[in-house]
């Protein structure tokens, strides 16, 4: 039973909460050990209330991920998974999360708390209307850098941060649905009953919007953002950003990915390579030079 | 007498004077809404905006009369069925517009000189430019633009950022090819017959042209945000970025799935949850402007 509380607490999503060590990175702080240790604990307590969400989520579509070829194997849909279990442990790493949390900085504790009532919101109901589900994805992204701003005791307020992010979380998001209706066809709605309100011509749209959007954000941000270098060497890493946001529009267009298209950020070697690049990029520009 | 003053009145169209409205932006952003000396200047330039703008129908009307009489639904209206009289009508074209500009000049020089830039502008969409493809959707850009320009000269605004002329202008562009792509996309004969260029534009013109002006748009207006002179310092007014991007994201979804775009000002009160956001916008942009 623990295994399969562990499998649908979706260990592999927590990757979503390392947007939570921006404000630490981007903040120049990444050199002050009691800062890293107080982020390190706030990025558990993120982890942990995101899986108490997740395993809400199951539990509500736990009908619907039958009908779904990769989630009919979950440990709520396939049954192996008590659901009385789920509810048990939902709440307990809520609860206990949200405790440290606020032992922590009761800012965090209240950031997360909004962070755990977003997640529940679109859980339960959010997730059912045409585009507030993909800004209510857009809105727990920034609340989890807004986490991450408080326990890393961020003094200036970075807007590119925020205007960024929640572009390029609107951008992943909307990639997922485009995704699905790629791979799912006729039968998306199904799934996700807001497929149904989605076309493709919609999505293609709002997803040039969106990483037009971020693209220039991300521009602006590397010649005008707090704390880059004065000879403007931060622009040298546009070109990663740009290949990265390309290389994923084209990855969502393949039907035969092993995974989520979120994985692939991880998972495609391009894509990884070409992350892992800017990374060290943006790192060595902040702190080095 | 009455009904030809009624039958006038049509013809200036009073449901196309909601756009002037657009008079009154400079007015708010500048944080001068609660000043009535500038109040009761504005409500006087928004009056003789209408008469300017309504006359430019009056006189397209007068022009097209024998074109309407064919057209299935035009032929109702007051001059192609003649329940106004032809020389009522030129007496009005010329007096109304001479009227509104004189005044205009009153109030202030350059609200009178914007005010007959836009009205020149109106007169060469009708005759021309309305036929030539791309400039007649920034032709309509540029009207919104002088109504925005026309208001801040009125208001005196000092501190009016450059950013919310750069919205405005996205904004129209953004609702005039999303009035095109609506047009192309239902097609029905008589449009394209009434409107020549239609030809000219095609669907992935248009969603390329509009996925264009949509990105520039969220991201000046974001900009706005957190750069403009006037508001507060604390930048809560990137809190209502998210009410822009449901609006306008709801605006495509309307234009792509409904098949609707083609009269904006239906849509502004008749789709209920783009209504409410742009409520909680309204709401918050005076919350953030006035309050904090």
């Amino acid at each position: 039973m623990v295994k399969e509380l562990i499998a649908g607490m979706h260990v592999r999503r927590w990757l979503k909460n390392i947007f939570m060590f921006a404000p630490l990175a981007f903040g120049m702080k990444l050199g002050m050990p009691d800062l890293i240790g107080r982020s390190v604990v706030a990025f558990g307590c993120l982890c942990l209330l995101s899986s108490a969400s997740y395993l809400i989520n199951d539990l509500v579509d736990s009908e619907r991920d039958r009908y779904h070829p990769a989630k009919l194997d979950r440990p709520l849909a396939s049954g192996r998974l008590d659901r009385s279990w789920a509810v048990g442990a939902a709440v307990v790493l809520a609860a206990a999360s949200l405790l440290v949390a606020f032992v922590v900085d009761p800012r965090l504790g209240l950031v997360a708390s909004a962070f755990l009532a977003v997640e529940i919101a679109y859980s339960l109901l959010l997730t059912n209307f045409v585009l507030l589900d993909v800004l209510t994805i857009a809105a727990a992204f920034v609340l989890r850098v807004l986490c991450g701003s408080v326990v890393a005791r961020a003094t200036t307020f970075s807007p590119w941060l925020y205007v960024c992010g929640s572009f390029l979380a609107l951008f992943l998001a909307l990639c997922k649905r485009r995704h699905e209706l790629i791979v799912l066809g006729d039968l998306a709605p199904k799934h996700r009953r807001v497929l149904a309100d989605y076309s493709s011509s919609l999505l293609v749209e709002t997803i040039s919007v969106v990483t037009s959007s971020t693209v220039i954000a991300y521009s602006l941000y590397t010649f005008w953002g707090a704390h880059v270098p004065e000879n403007k060497s931060m622009m040298l890493t546009i070109p990663f950003v740009l290949y990265g946001i390309l290389r994923y529009l084209l990855i969502i267009q393949r039907r035969d990915l092993r995974g989520t298209p979120e994985e692939m950020l991880i998972k495609d070697p391009p894509l990884a390579v070409n992350n892992v690049l800017w990374g060290v990029a943006v790192l060595a520009i902040l702190y080095l030079f | 007498m009455a009904s030809v003053f009624k039958q006038l009145l049509i013809t200036l169209r009073p449901k196309q004077w909601t756009k002037n409205l657009f008079i009154f932006v400079a007015l708010v952003f500048d944080l001068k809404l609660l000043d009535p000396a500038y109040v009761l200047r504005m409500v006087l330039a928004f009056i003789l905006f209408c008469i300017l703008s309504g006359s430019v129908y009056l006189i397209n009307d007068l022009t097209d009369v024998e074109k309407d009489r064919q057209h299935p639904v035009k032929r109702k209206r007051p001059l192609a069925s003649g329940k106004l009289s032809r020389s009522w009508a030129v007496g009005a074209a010329v007096a109304l517009p001479l009227f509104a500009l004189t005044l205009s000049f009153l109030l202030n020089q350059w609200f009178g000189l914007i005010g007959l830039i836009y009205f020149v502008l109106q007169l060469t969409y009708s005759f021309g430019l309305k036929n030539v493809v791309i400039v007649d959707v920034l032709v309509i850009a540029a009207g919104f633009v002088l109504r925005v320009a026309a208001g801040s000269a009125v208001a005196q605004a000092a501190r009016f950022s450059p950013w919310l002329y750069v919205c405005m202008t996205l904004l129209a562009l953004f609702l005039g090819f999303g009035k095109r792509r609506n047009e192309l996309a239902v097609l029905d004969t008589n449009a394209l017959e009434h409107r020549k260029v239609l030809r000219e534009y095609s669907l992935e013109l248009l969603d390329q042209m509009m996925a264009l002006v949509t990105s520039s748009f969220v991201i000046a207006y974001s900009l706005y945000t957190f750069s403009a002179e006037n508001l507060p310092p604390n930048k809560s007014m990137m809190l209502t970025i998210p009410f822009v991007l449901y609006s306008i994201f709801r605006y495509l979804f309307l234009i792509h799935q409904r098949n609707l775009g083609g009269s904006p000002e239906e849509i502004l009160i008749g789709d209920a949850p783009f209504m409410a956001s742009n409520l909680c916008w309204g709401a918050a942009v005076l919350l953030i402007l006035y309050v904090f």
